[in-house]
């Protein structure tokens, strides 16, 4: 094995090692229990028979829904456009007589992304201190004078970040999973679900569906991770880098959206982390194509290492 | 010299508008204990940090081996094992897990080597203990061991004293004499105390101000150099005593806390006996203090107490 690839060991076993990373793993375990015995106590709406009339009431409230806020004084487009896609979803059921699934694992798992905002909360903290807590430990210098060059340590944790949020995301995918079976049963491989997409409502493998909306998580946590670790190496202390990676992944979109109005606000970062936009067809901003989102995100991503890398290998390790 | 093991050239470092180290030259050899000896903020870890990379190098160039640290980065630095200030290590992980990650960043080190430096450093009993529940003096040793794995041609030690007790500090002279002697290794040492590592060096130098300001060898000129010493006598009556060695002998002394004090080449001694006891001088007692080294420290630092 290359002294690189045993760096990156090193790295992971830093992490693994403290008992800060195992409290985040049991918070992230205990979280999916919780949120399955709650909902296995409150009653899982498995669909009856007469689906078609609840689909049916549904779409009527929903109709309701979007007339109060037609009326109301401020529109907001965004919200009327997920009623609207609610009710085209129920409406391609109806017509081609698909019965919802039954309240199963893959349900359980595709609700449960909302844990991500702490899988990425967990990977700020963990790449704020990747290389702030070396220079807190004061370990930087005996870890600085080996046969590695300071960008192969700087990438050597970098990777070790990304693998980190990685593994966390898999352990929420797969204990939601397991989880999920143990209490609402499987729904298996070839259940579908329906979906939409740009050109209309679709009808897709449910397993698919729900790696889909994984996948398009890691793009925000990547970046907030790579924000937050950048912070880190310019200002060796992680707190700050913490403070300002959390403010910004809470704030983002609030940013995004009072700046709305302007030409420059299609260029801020958040509003271009959400890719599922490109596929649901509710796009944030007009013109804005899945091309501009990705050409920018690789921008503010190569942005982010490149100034990580100046500061890095560039600055001396002095006393302090 | 092909042993030449470290070289540094007119190096400078400026931190900011301060000129912190201004124009360090020396070299240290092969199978040699160097000491860099100064009081606290002469600059002795600023040249060392510089010496190992962690600090730019503003002016001048240091050669480990002959590569240059600065251009041949990865060559120069895998010939040398370092502590620098406090030997920190993961406070969270047992001090051969310690070990292993740092064996893990040098190729062929193999765990019978790690097990030969926890041996040599006399960690055995502690190793699978977690570094934050160590001594400083088991620190020390641990760093040491750290710095040994990858069998260096170079080990820096800054101030690896600190911490030890004297059994301690005994220990390390040890095998750092047996590490330069056997191994043929070069070995840097620095201390703002020259009583604690002037028996273990071949060579110091003393640094102050960010300047070199002298080089010493020790050791060798012990016995049979003709080298000035100092004496101290315990005579009665000390007054007739200093007149007569300035009279008869044309030695100037001093009175200095009782004892009449001088200095003079070694080979005067019995004269000065002798004249004395023909002059009805009683003599108590003769000392020769070979802390000549000493002396000069303090003449060239200019102070007694370097704290
Ligand atoms: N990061 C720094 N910025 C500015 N001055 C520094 C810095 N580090 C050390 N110094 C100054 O450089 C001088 C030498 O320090 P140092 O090399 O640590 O001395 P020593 O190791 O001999 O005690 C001191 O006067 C110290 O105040
Ligand atoms: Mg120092």
């Amino acid at each position: 094995m290359s002294s690189f690839i045993k760096q990156i060991y090193n790295e992971q076993i830093k992490i693994y090692v403290r008992k800060p990373t195992w409290v985040m793993y049991f918070i992230l375990f205990a979280l999916i229990i919780g949120i399955a015995a709650i909902t296995q106590t409150s009653g899982v709406n498995d669909n009856n028979e007469n689906w078609e009339q609840v689909l049916e009431q549904d779409n009527e409230q929903s109709h309701e829904t979007i007339q109060n806020l037609r009326e109301a004084d401020f529109s907001n487009e965004a919200s009327i456009k997920v009623f609207e896609q609610t009710i085209e979803r129920n409406n391609y059921r109806l017509e081609n007589d698909i019965a919802p699934n039954d309240f199963g694992a893959w349900a359980f798992v595709e609700e449960n992304v909302f844990l991500l905002s702490l899988v990425s909360l967990f990977t700020i903290i963990v790449a704020a201190g990747i290389i702030a807590n070396e220079f807190k430990w004061g370990t930087i210098k005996l870890l600085l004078i080996r046969p590695l060059t300071r960008t192969q340590i700087l990438l050597t944790k970098y990777i070790s970040v990304l693998l980190f949020a990685l593994w966390t995301l898999l352990f929420v995918w797969v204990s939601s999973l397991i989880v999920g079976m143990i209490f609402f049963g499987f729904e298996g491989f070839t259940a579908t679900t329906v979906v939409n997409r740009p050109d209309g409502v679709q009808e897709v493998s449910l397993f698919s569906e729900v790696m889909r909306t994984y996948g398009f998580r890691l793009v925000n946590l990547v970046m907030m991770a790579t924000f937050a670790f950048m912070i880190s190496a310019i200002f060796r202390q992680s707190s700050l880098a913490i403070g300002l990676a959390i403010f910004l992944m809470f704030t983002g979109n609030t940013i995004v959206e009072f700046f709305a109005n302007r030409d420059w606000a299609k260029y801020i970062l958040f509003a271009n982390t959400n890719l599922q936009q490109f596929s649901t067809g509710n796009i944030m901003f007009e013109g804005m194509t899945l091309g501009f989102s990705i050409t920018m995100l690789i921008v503010y991503f190569v942005l982010f290492l490149t100034l990580a890398w100046t500061f890095f290998t560039k600055r001396d390790v002095a006393g302090e | 010299m092909s042993n030449v093991a470290m070289e540094l050239s007119n190096v400078h470092k400026k931190i900011g508008k301060h000129e912190i180290i201004k124009g360090v030259d020396f070299s240290v050899y092969r199978g040699e204990v160097f000491g860099l000896i100064g009081p606290n903020g002469a600059g002795k870890t600023t040249t060392i940090r510089m010496m190992v990379g962690l600090l730019s190098i503003t002016e001048g160039n240091i050669k480990i081996l002959g590569k240059s640290i600065q251009k041949e980065y990865k060559d120069a630095i895998s010939e040398v094992g370092a502590i620098i200030e406090n030997p920190e290590m993961y406070p969270f992980m047992s001090g051969y897990k310690n070990l292993k990650h740092y064996a893990r960043m040098h190729p062929g080190v193999t765990n019978e080597r790690i097990r030969e430096v926890i041996q040599l450093v006399g960690l055995e009993k502690r190793i699978n203990e977690k570094v934050k529940r160590y001594s400083l003096g088991m620190r020390q040793r641990l760093g040491i061991a750290q710095a040994l794995l990858h069998k260096p041609s170079i080990l820096i030690l800054d101030e690896p004293t600190n911490g030890l007790d004297p059994a301690g500090i005994s220990e390390i002279r040890q095998y750092i004499r047996r590490l330069a002697e056997e191994e043929n290794i070069a070995v840097i040492i620095s201390s703002h105390l020259l009583s604690e590592i002037e028996l273990m060096c071949d060579r110091v130098g003393i640094i102050q101000h960010g300047k070199m300001v002298n080089f010493e060898s020790i050791g060798k000129s012990d016995d049979q150099d003709e080298d000035v010493i100092k004496l101290q006598l315990d005579v009665t009556p000390i007054d007739q005593a200093q007149d007569i060695l300035s009279d008869q002998l044309q030695i100037e002394s001093s009175v200095q806390k009782g004892f009449l004090s001088c200095q003079i080449e070694k080979d005067q001694v019995p004269a000065i006996v002798k004249t004395l006891v023909e002059h009805q001088v009683d003599v108590y007692q003769v000392v020769a203090l070979k802390g000549t080294l000493e002396d000069k420290f303090f003449e060239l630092t200019g102070e007694n107490v370097i704290e």
